[in-house]
């Protein structure tokens, strides 16, 4: 109660509140162009954080965070483009809608499923966070290595097609973050002569230029093509402003249970996130459906399904972040970052010390999930006008905003050289399957992890063997392996039965 | 398939450099129980190098055997690059993080607006022109203004510029 108290009470300070209601809007209204997706918004938004107090900044990017991916699901429902690729599954069903003139009634649909899934998910979060860092309390170094090496490894396994290369990203990731003063005796490594390159690679740059400028370079080769809204077609797009009405919401109360749980679980494994939380959420409704087939044509179930699994997802995120230190996905990464940067310690000693991190984030996710209803359904009006600005406008904006974004940090153009360089990597990177979140995840735990085996090592007299076999870090270990080899051997067994 | 390949190749060749690299240039003294400053990177190095062999290995099976020769590598994949949309914008931007410590955020960043869109598609100079000084304004009355962040200046005329422009507000 204490916390709750504390949360709302930081949140609704007036320039709290100004700057959740700013981050709501810029996150819905980036979340809806095609070509910038949530982990770019909140990117983008990090630029807006330096002046500010850290509590309000994680406050103001989870409001981002969480609008943006609402404000995907607008736009796939009005004109069939999904502002980020979480929403993509929406599109299935909320553009039918659309077709057939119930515009309104999916929007609504969308709208309040976001703001529920988004709301449990907080809920979530505060409830479970705190337990999960008490727990993390307990756990050692070698305890803590193995924690890291779990969230890598739940990574790779959620890209099984591609199971190298993601393994190859995240150990190009842990190699990126050695980069700098050795964390134990402070030398030089892959600093090249270069002094600036002695305090390590930093992840701002590198973030931007792989999320926003690698993003920019792929709509420079292939651009998305944006529906051309004319006159007569639009008229049927119009929305109202009249939301869904508490029996229609009623009767999907299984149907938001089961996503708002999907999506929350899907959000805390480190990775996973609001795309996968919408596509298993979806499936899940299909399957246990007693009619599959009207999902697709317009089923409102669907739109429900997706919107509420993707919002969850976002709080979902929250809990290894808060809880310790280990980001539950891209956006989660870039908060590490903000607040890193800030000079706040992650970890699981966070709550602890300082309760008002997990407050401040509960009670903004509540807040933005219910001004995001009122403010999306205005945006929502406009928004015809909002798909008509050109990419070559948009484009380039964000190059400017990526350029202020990256330099303000230090005031060094360096950082914006390094911007350009991770942008250009990031694009080669996917070009070659490569898979990013899981190059900036090891980035972003590189440090954590070799500090903590080589603390581990040196307690243990340089006896690795014993580090290893710990029981807890061993168990943990082994689920890794194993959450890497399982999906590895399914689809091997499966190959074989199909010959 | 042939750029998955090489670019697997390249960073399996320099990662191999980068393990010597690191062995030479670090001590081999370390504190009791240390494992030392090379050891992290150089064990996750040769983890990746493995991981690339074999990514190399399967690449390369998906390659049918009749193709399987050097002689079949199309050079005109390479030389397209350089004359494709995608190398001048990487271009463009490139020389922009070189020249915008030089000439200060203002004209850089309408030099950049102005011909990064024109490769995005926009073909009117006056739409050009107008959209360039309008966000580029905008940002600057934002970020530069209203967040109090210091944007690059520029050196010598430019510098005077970007102080002129700082007295106006």
């Amino acid at each position: 109660m204490e916390l709750l108290q504390m949360g709302f009470g930081i949140v609704f300070q007036p320039t709290t509140f100004l700057f959740i209601v700013l981050g709501t809007i810029l996150g819905v209204i980036f979340g809806s162009l095609p070509g910038v997706s949530a982990s770019m918004a909140v990117v983008i938004a990090l630029t807006f954080t330096y002046t500010m107090d850290p509590v309000v900044a994680i406050a103001f990017l989870a409001a981002v965070y969480c609008a943006s991916i609402t404000g995907g699901g607008i736009t796939a429902i009005l004109f069939k483009i999904p502002g980020t690729p979480a929403s993509a599954v929406t599109t299935f069903d909320g553009y039918p809608m659309t077709a057939r003139g119930e515009s309104d009634k999916a929007l609504g649909i969308s709208l309040v499923t976001s703001a529920i899934g988004g709301m449990f998910a907080a809920l979530a979060m505060l409830l479970l966070a705190p337990q999960l860092a008490a727990a993390a309390l307990k756990f050692g170094p070698s305890e803590l290595f193995a924690v890291s090496m779990l969230g890598l490894s739940v990574l790779t396994a959620l890209d099984s097609g591609n199971l190298y290369q993601t393994i190859i990203s995240a150990l190009l990731g842990l190699i990126l973050a050695t980069v700098g003063m050795d964390p134990m005796t402070g030398a030089a490594r892959f600093t090249w002569g270069n002094s600036t390159l002695l305090n390590g690679i930093n992840l701002v740059p590198v973030m931007i230029g792989m999320f926003a400028v690698s993003e920019v370079f792929k709509q420079t080769v292939k651009p998305t093509k944006l529906e051309k809204v004319d006159k007569t077609e639009n008229e049927g797009k119009k929305v109202k402003g009249k939301l869904v009405s508490i029996k229609e919401m009623w009767a999907m109360k299984i149907t938001l249970i089961r996503s708002a749980v999907i999506g929350t679980a899907v959000g805390i494994l480190p990775g996973a996130g609001a795309t996968i939380a919408s596509f298993l959420s979806y499936t899940a409704e299909i399957k246990s459906s007693k009619t599959p087939e009207v999902y697709g044509t317009g089923e409102p179930k669907g739109v429900a399904a997706s919107e509420t699994a993707n919002n969850a997802a976002t709080g979902g995120s929250m809990v290894p972040l808060l809880a310790l230190g280990i980001p539950g996905g891209n956006a989660a990464a870039v908060m590490m970052t903000a607040l890193t940067l800030k000079g706040v310690q992650m970890g699981p000693s966070l709550i602890r010390a300082q309760p008002e991190y997990l407050s401040s984030v509960f009670a903004s996710l509540i807040v933005s999930n219910i001004v995001m209803v009122i403010i999306a359904l205005q945006i929502a009006k406009i928004f015809s006008k909002i798909l008509n600005i050109p990419y070559s406008v948009l484009g380039t904006s964000i190059l400017l905003l990526s350029t202020i974004g990256s330099f303000a940090l230090s005031s060094s153009v360096g950082d914006v050289q390094l911007m350009v360089i991770a942008g250009i990597l990031g694009y080669a990177f996917s070009k070659a399957k490569f898979n990013i979140a899981a190059l900036v995840l090891g980035l972003v735990l590189g440090g954590m992890c070799e500090s903590n085996f080589r603390r581990a090592a040196m307690l243990e007299n340089g006896n690795i063997i014993n580090v290893l076999t710990k029981p807890i870090t061993l168990s943990l270990l082994i689920a890794g392996i194993a959450i890497i080899l399982v999906p590895v051997i399914k689809d091997k067994i499966a190959q074989k039965k199909s010959v | 398939m042939i750029f998955q390949l090489a670019f697997n190749i390249i960073l399996t060749v320099f990662l191999i450099y980068c393990y010597s690299y690191i062995g030479a240039t670090t001590s081999s003294s370390v504190s009791p129980g240390d494992i030392g400053e090379a050891a992290w990177p150089q064990t996750l190095i040769a983890l990746t190098v493995f991981f690339l062999i074999l990514n190399i290995l399967t690449l390369f099976r998906k390659i049918p055997k009749e193709d399987r020769s050097l002689s079949n590598i199309d050079g005109t994949y390479f030389v397209n690059f350089f004359k494709s949309k995608l190398f001048v914008g990487m271009l463009i931007l490139f020389i922009y993080s070189r020249v915008l410590g030089s000439i200060g955020f203002i004209i850089s960043s309408l030099i950049l607006f102005v011909s990064y869109a024109r490769l995005l598609g926009e073909k009117s100079p006056k739409k050009l022109v107008i959209t360039s000084l309008i966000a580029v304004t905008i940002f600057y009355i934002v970020f530069g203004v209203g967040l109090g962040i210091m944007l690059p200046r520029g050196t010598g005329v430019f510098r005077s510029f970007a102080l002129f422009i700082e007295s106006l507000f």
